[in-house]
């Protein structure tokens, strides 16, 4: 069962094609990270998702609706969160929690009180007056409360401080461990999402890259370095950023499969000394991403 | 803190306004103008703060832009407007009314005048909000709203301008029925155009299908001011008679081109003790049918009295046998009386069509609506400085009362509700469609003991006009010449006539009204039967 399915899902400013057929799968149950740098496509697709947006073609559907029908009652199963939300910054922290309560059947009071505790919000202070930080929390708590089955956060970690950042994150970590909830978070900040994320999807020009368990894809990436590969080895088939300096030969596989991929490594470099080491999130991203500008290079050349 | 600042400037103009019924500042002169321009200021600037609530209002759940946050929450479209309806309701109506009650209480407003005070300030306050409302959800937040505002404002000036240069360059004929189907299409239009883009805009949030609406509204508008086209007849009525109007003629007399046209209305019949009020339309056509001058209620509410500028009549229970033959007794005290009311009627011409009309004269076909008069007697008051007498929202307080040169004159403060357009200080539906007049007040010095009345005439200080809220007050200096012998020691002492003398308020509310058509063949040549019975 999947919570979010988009179709071909496409969106033009002008002439300017922000995210270009689309098509991802978020399962439910998930923590799906949407990855991408700045202008990859993440806040238009997330916009689209919640119904902000209009996709110029395609479809999504959310908790099992097009994404253009979201009513009330799917609404109140959707938190969402993101840096540039309006909020009712003249009410206090009180007030907003009151103020949203009502439109919420499923709202827990206790879990209200329990995050306003972990967040450390100070109730009877307006909106306007937190850091944002607080603010952040503050729209994080008001999209919890009510425990909904998907949460939607869209570049939630931008600006605030490593403190800030580690309680957000447990914060969220915590409720996801309570039930069966999605959360989708779009960020470019990888290491935070290395930690909450067991799926991840890399958008790029507004193009999918990949999308896959985050530990698939942490398990089919090594950064391989080769002492004495011999003179005219060439790169196999899903090795990138393939280097040779002196004795060393450096390149990062893709398709890493365990003792059948180093079977194939020693075929081709015979005798020569081979180290495959694991790659975090973030060096993943990196690779994808210089890999994809050089080749949009090579084509627009 | 906003709303609250406003509701201070809504009370700030009943405060003035109770101040000045106290009798401060009372100078119709120089001081007048002093509380004319504060009233005034207070009036736009309740105007213009009332227009920025509505707007943050709105804003305050942006239908604009990607960073709507009410947009994710379990709030529809329908139910975010039935709530922004209900505080605009209670903000801009409820609030302005209650307000108001403390003024209303000082202007003596019995429960009828409350309800059309309410009604009025409904009627006024739906159109600011309505047009602040419109503009509000079109944009995203208070810069984009103002911004938005000047340029709404400046291209209306430019599309009436070149709308204007089109009808005139089509030669759109611009009859009553012409311009009354603009008001009630433009009405409609901007209601249904206005409302339709409000809805739009709620429940989809697509701001180019809403700019879409007021695009094809405007257009529909343009159209209909082009056409020139008369649907008139389609809400007419038939033309009104009264048995009142046995004997009475109309007749144009003297009809002449000189640099602008002219011609005078004659009534001749009205009885003494009637009095009439009359509007008119003027239609000039040369035989090809175009039209060469149109003209709609020149004469509105400008027409009154009868022959001799009497009002008194019978059929009034607070006008006793006695007064009427008190005012009919003085009545040929005051010398020439003329047999007839002339009213001289003047219009504008374009030069071109001048000279035509003076080679080609075009037949002239006038509309007239006339009102009978009866007069009602309102108050009676002691001829004392600071005597004042209040009744159903209205007042009238004697400020000061003099006698010198051979005139009596007195200076009266007189307060009344305005009327349903809020004493036109205020844009309302009841301004464009409701061609209301008040009807005229008169004053009468009476002595009862001695079995005589004079009337009183305007005199002195022209008179000086305010409208708080829906209370227009005015300063008034009006002015007589006492019967009675004078003093022979005391030429400069007041009359022995005064003494008991009482001031009698009497007003001219409408009693019924006839229509009549007036025609000329040939305007410009001597009228032929152009009377009309």
């Amino acid at each position: 069962m999947n919570i979010i399915e988009t179709k071909n899902l496409t969106r033009r400013f002008g002439r300017a094609e922000a995210v270009c057929e689309l098509n991802l799968v978020v399962p439910t149950g998930s923590v799906f990270a949407l990855l991408g740098s700045n202008g990859a496509g993440k806040t238009t697709t997330i916009k689209m998702l919640v119904n902000l947006l209009r996709p110029t073609s395609g479809e999504a559907r959310v908790l099992g609706v097009d994404s253009r029908q979201l009513g009330e009652r799917e609404l109140a199963q959707l938190g969402y969160v993101s840096e540039n939300q309006q909020l009712p910054l003249w009410m206090t922290v009180r007030q907003f929690l009151d103020y949203c309560r009502p439109f919420y059947p499923t709202w827990d009071r206790d879990l209200e009180k329990t995050l306003l505790t972990r967040f450390a919000l100070p109730e009877s202070r307006k909106l306007t007056h937190l850091s944002r930080g607080m603010l952040m929390k503050a729209a994080l708590l008001s999209s919890l409360a009510y425990r909904p089955k998907l949460l939607v956060l869209d570049e939630p970690f931008s600006g605030l401080d490593p403190l800030v950042r580690d309680e957000f994150i447990k914060g969220v970590l915590e409720v996801s461990a309570l039930g069966e909830w999605t959360v989708l978070v779009s960020s470019h900040d990888i290491d935070e999402v290395e930690r909450l994320a067991d799926y991840v999807a890399v958008l790029e020009n507004g193009r999918l890259q990949l999308s896959e368990p985050t530990e698939t894809l942490q398990g089919r990436f090594r950064r391989v370095e080769v002492t004495g590969a011999p003179e005219g080895a060439e790169p196999g088939r899903g090795w990138l950023e393939w280097e040779r300096a002196g004795a060393l030969t450096r390149f990062i596989e893709t398709n890493y499969a365990g003792d059948a991929t180093e079977d194939g490594w020693r075929l081709r470099f015979g005798d020569a000394a081979i180290s495959a080491q694991p790659m975090t999130l973030r060096e993943i991203f990196l690779t994808l991403t210089r890999s994809s500008r050089t080749e949009a290079k090579e084509a627009s050349a | 803190m906003p709303l609250a600042l406003w509701a201070v400037l809504l009370v700030a103009r009943g405060e003035v306004g109770a101040h000045l019924l106290r009798g401060q500042g009372l100078d119709p002169g120089r001081l007048f103008f002093y509380w004319w321009t504060a009233s005034t200021m207070l009036l736009w600037l309740d105007t213009v703060v009332c227009v920025v609530l509505v707007a943050s209002l709105v804003h305050e759940d942006t239908l604009v832009g990607t960073g709507i946050g009410w947009a994710t929450r379990p709030i529809s479209g329908g139910r975010l407007l039935a709530a922004k309806l209900l505080g605009a309701v209670l903000m801009f109506g409820v609030l302005p009314m209650l307000v108001a009650v403390r003024w209303w209480l000082v202007c003596g407003y019995g429960a009828a005048e409350m309800a059309r005070a309410a009604l009025a300030i409904a009627d006024a306050q739906f159109v600011t909000v309505f047009g602040a409302l419109l503009l509000a959800v079109l944009t995203k937040n208070m810069n984009h709203f103002l911004a938005w505002l000047l340029g709404f404002g400046l291209a209306s000036i430019a599309w009436v301008f070149v709308l204007s240069r089109v009808v005139k360059g089509l030669e759109v004929e611009l009859t009553r029925g012409a311009n009354e189907t603009r008001v009630v299409f433009f009405l409609a239009l901007v209601s249904i155009g206005g409302a339709l883009t409000i809805a739009v805009q709620f429940l989809t949030r697509q701001r180019e299908q809403a700019l879409r609406v007021v695009a094809v509204t405007v257009g529909l508008l343009a159209i209909i001011f082009i056409s020139g086209g008369d649907f008139s007849g389609r809400w007419a009525h038939a033309p009104r008679s009264s048995l009142l109007a046995h004997g009475i003629t109309v007749a144009v007399e003297n009809p002449r081109i000189e640099r602008q046209g002219a011609m005078d209305f004659v009534v001749r019949g009205v009885p003494e003790n009637r009095g009439v009020m009359a509007s008119a339309e003027h239609v000039w056509r040369w035989s090809d049918g175009a039209i060469a001058a149109a003209s709609s209620g020149v004469s509105t509410g400008s027409w009154p009295g009868n022959a001799k500028g009497r009002f008194t009549g019978p059929h009034d229970g607070n006008i006793d046998e006695w007064m009427m033959q008190a005012l009919v007794a003085y009545v040929p005290k005051d010398g020439e009386v003329p047999d007839a009311s002339i009213v001289p009627v003047k219009f504008l011409l374009w030069a071109d069509k001048a000279a035509r009309l003076r080679t080609e004269p075009a037949s002239y076909t006038g509309e007239l609506h006339v009102a009978f008069l009866r007069p009602t007697l309102e108050f009676e008051l002691p001829v004392r400085e600071g005597e004042q007498r209040k009744h159903a929202g209205a007042s009238v307080r004697i400020e000061r009362a003099a006698w010198s040169e051979g005139q009596w004159r007195v200076t009266l403060v007189e307060s009344r509700p305005a009327g349903l357009n809020d004493g036109r200080a205020r844009l309302s539906v009841a301004t464009l469609v409701a061609n209301e007049t008040q009807p005229a007040t008169g004053f009468v010095l009476v002595n009862r003991a001695r079995g005589e009345a004079v009337k009183l005439a305007p005199g002195g200080m022209p008179p000086a006009k305010l409208v708080i809220g829906t209370q227009e007050l005015s300063w008034l200096t009006w002015q007589c010449e006492l019967p009675g012998e004078k003093s022979a020691d005391q030429p400069d002492a007041p009359p022995a006539w005064l003494q008991g003398a009482t001031l009698v308020v009497v007003r001219y509310p409408e009693a019924a009204r006839f229509d009549r058509e007036v025609k000329i063949k040939n305007f410009g040549a001597p009228a032929e039967g152009a009377a009309a019975k």
